[in-house]
């Protein structure tokens, strides 16, 4: 591709009407969910995401079932309530059965999934066109962003950060000491529930631009590549949220350059790769310096063991 | 060799189901049902590698491919969580939705590759009766049927061989390894059969819901039992049994069959949950509040034994005084303990202990 086309892409954003909502919205997306993403990564939940992204698609079409149009906050609310409601049936079994974590998301993600699926093929079968707009929620459709649509994202994630930062101390200590933050006296229960809650609001948010199927990506990516940088939470959350902004609209961008391509898959690779060159070239933990000190270290050994036989050899003549 | 296309749909249903229902046991299991999750997202890249290099959809090329994937869906998690850098379940997470987005996107942009977006969804399992397998011209049934079937004999040969191995490594991993089973090759050979099945079940079922068959029918039937060889066979009844109920569901309200089959698993799932024996939450409630019962019972003939001891006065209304229960709960309590001929009461309304009593008492206490 030339640079002039590359340019003239990224020009667009100004001049663009469209993909200026569609860079714009991409960029909330990746900025809330790279934020609370960090959390599901360090409190090891990562695939927590995963189940309540693949819960909130029945919610989208019993919204769109009962309520008759295609009003975005509506669906948001139908997939929030689901999304919601697929966490506690997640939490309930692993509670009150002896089934594990792992199945109980599986069993989670899968059957709110197929209910989705089944709700989607009932619409399309009584309605004929209207099934044409809830689709894109499954791989994400950037492209459909209208301006309201990114007002709305705009004030949900703007809820997310203020949430964020009022609680900002509470949600560190107890994710990194849950007990402890009992032993202040922290209502664990709401918290908990409080900062589920706002990762529900990322994952709807995520539903237009990436969709429910690979959601889960936008929530650890960003954190984990963040986490290659930087061992303090304050700086993990600004870099992720960084990460998570500059993948969104380098997504969306690079798949509005080509007519009917989904944004979903093209922002999962874009992070993804900023991920990969973080796993390998970042200072402190990458593979690509750790690779050069131990050679370095190595070499310095070797040297130490020829100066050592060295010195044997001019002490005691020949052996 | 004529069969109906709905027995047809209903035979693949079935069949892709038990072969899902039985490897799903040991996913479930050896708590690796998200990694089975990531495989089956993952075979998708292979799929279409596969679909591309020969032009085709021939079985023998998608499964080589599909499995390629899945092994290399493993193998990346396990180097990224083995470097330390990642958590095993942010690993997952990273992983798939890369593959699967790399096949999503070459299946959106190349025009002919025979897959579309819906397909990857959720299965075309309704025209599977339309691509028949033909010998010498003759046609011996639908192509998935055969593939499936060759399938099912596969799973079952390996349950049945590696029958021990599996148990052992799976219930205590570092006995498998003393007594030489190999439980590395078992769980590798594992994931191998994990990505055939996944990739014969897409054709069907799609590369999410793959994830249902796999996994919820076993999780019902471990609720059900503790014996390995009977969850396998409660598993793959109840995934056949959601299999054909979900086909008929989705016949008569006209929607997804594969959405009607994983959601009509998940129902049963929920049925085994509530009301499951022994273990599910309505028997599980009951016995709790029966244990409850009887400790109360416990403490409120000791308390009265007490009270009588230090010649004071015992009546319903002062055991909820005493003990802080509410009047209803004291009331009920009462009423019961009379009724079991434990106390009696005297003309002032006064509990006294009766000889039965005393004896509930004792065997309370010892």
């Amino acid at each position: 591709m030339a640079l002039e086309e590359i340019l003239s892409v990224f020009l667009g954003i100004f001049t663009d009407y469209t993909l200026r909502y569609v860079a714009l919205g991409s960029a909330i997306l990746g900025i809330t969910s790279g934020a609370l993403g960090c959390f599901t990564v360090l409190r090891k939940q990562s695939l927590f995401g995963d189940a309540i992204a693949h819960a909130a698609l029945p919610g989208i079409g019993f919204a769109y079932l009962f309520a008759g149009v295609k009003d975005s906050l509506l669906l948001m609310l139908g997939a929030a309530i689901f999304a919601w409601f697929g966490g506690i049936v997640t939490l309930a079994i692993t509670n009150t059965t002896k089934i594990k974590q792992d199945a109980a998301l599986g069993i989670t993600l899968s059957v709110f999934f197929g209910l989705g699926i089944v709700l989607l093929t009932f619409l399309q079968s009584i309605g004929g066109s209207s099934q044409g707009g809830l689709d894109r929620f499954l791989f994400g459709q950037a492209a459909a962003l209208i301006e309201s649509d990114v007002i709305n994202l705009g004030i949900l994630a703007a809820f997310c950060f203020v949430v964020l930062i009022l609680f900002y101390k509470e949600f560190k200590i107890m994710t990194f000491d849950s007990s402890f933050s009992q032993s202040l006296g922290f209502p664990i229960k709401y918290l908990n529930a409080l900062l589920t809650s706002v990762i529900v609001v990322a994952v709807v948010i995520g539903l237009h631009t990436v969709g429910v199927v690979l959601m889960v990506s936008m929530l650890i990516a960003p954190a984990a590549a963040a986490r290659q940088w930087t061992s303090n939470l304050k700086n993990m959350i600004i870099l992720s949220a960084i990460f998570g902004g500059l993948s969104g609209i380098i997504g969306s961008m690079i798949s509005s350059t080509t007519e009917g391509m989904s944004t979903g898959p093209v922002i999962v690779i874009t992070i993804t790769a900023i991920l990969g060159i973080s796993l390998i070239f970042s200072p402190k933990q990458g593979y690509l310096f750790k690779y050069l000190r131990n050679q370095r270290k190595s070499q310095i050994s070797l040297d130490n063991i020829k100066t050592i036989s060295d010195n044997e050899k001019e002490n005691h003549g020949n052996f | 060799m004529e069969i109906s296309s709905d027995l047809t749909i209903i035979g693949i249903a079935v069949l892709v189901a038990a072969n899902c229902a039985s490897i799903g046991v040991f996913l479930v299991l050896r708590q690796m049902a998200m990694m089975s999750d990531a495989i089956s997202h993952a075979v998708l890249l292979g799929i279409v590698i596969a679909v591309f290099a020969v032009g085709g959809r021939e079985p023998i090329p998608v499964i080589v491919g599909g499995v390629l994937s899945g092994i290399l869906t493993v193998s990346l998690v396990e180097l990224l969580y083995r470097s330390g850098k990642l958590k095993k379940d942010s690993s997952i997470g990273i992983v798939f939705p890369f593959l699967f987005a790399i096949g999503v996107i070459l299946v959106t942009q190349a025009g002919n590759v025979h897959i579309d977006a819906q397909h990857v969804l959720y299965g075309s399992i309704e025209f599977a009766p339309f691509d028949a397998l033909y010998l010498d011209e003759l046609n011996i049934g639908s192509k998935s049927m055969w593939v499936l079937g060759i399938l099912a004999i596969a799973n079952v040969s390996f349950i049945g061989i590696l029958y021990k191995e599996l148990k052992i490594s799976t219930f205590d991993k570092s006995l498998a390894l003393g007594m030489g089973l190999m439980p590395l090759l078992v769980h590798y050979l594992l994931m191998i059969m994990v990505a055939t099945t996944a990739v014969v079940a897409f054709e069907s079922v799609g590369a999410i819901l793959v994830i249902a068959f796999f996994i919820v029918p076993a999780s019902a039937a471990f609720l059900l039992t503790d014996r390995l060889s009977r969850m396998l066979v409660l598993s793959v009844s109840l995934g056949i049994i959601s299999a054909v109920i979900g086909y008929l569901f989705a016949i008569l309200a006209d929607v997804s069959i594969s959405g009607s089959m994983a959601s009509i698993s998940g129902l049963i799932f929920g049925l085994v949950w509530v009301f499951g024996p022994n273990r599910g939450l309505i028997s599980r409630w009951r016995r709790i509040s029966k244990q409850r019962f009887e400790v109360d019972l416990g403490i409120v003939l000791t308390h009265i034994r007490k009270e009588l001891g230090s010649n004071r006065s015992v009546s319903a209304l002062t055991i909820s005084n005493s003990l802080g229960w509410s009047k209803e709960y004291s009331k009920k309590l009462s009423e019961f303990i009379q009724e079991q001929k434990f106390v009696e009461k005297n003309t002032q309304g006064n509990f006294t202990l009766t000889d039965i009593g005393l004896k509930k008492i004792q065997n309370f206490t010892n």
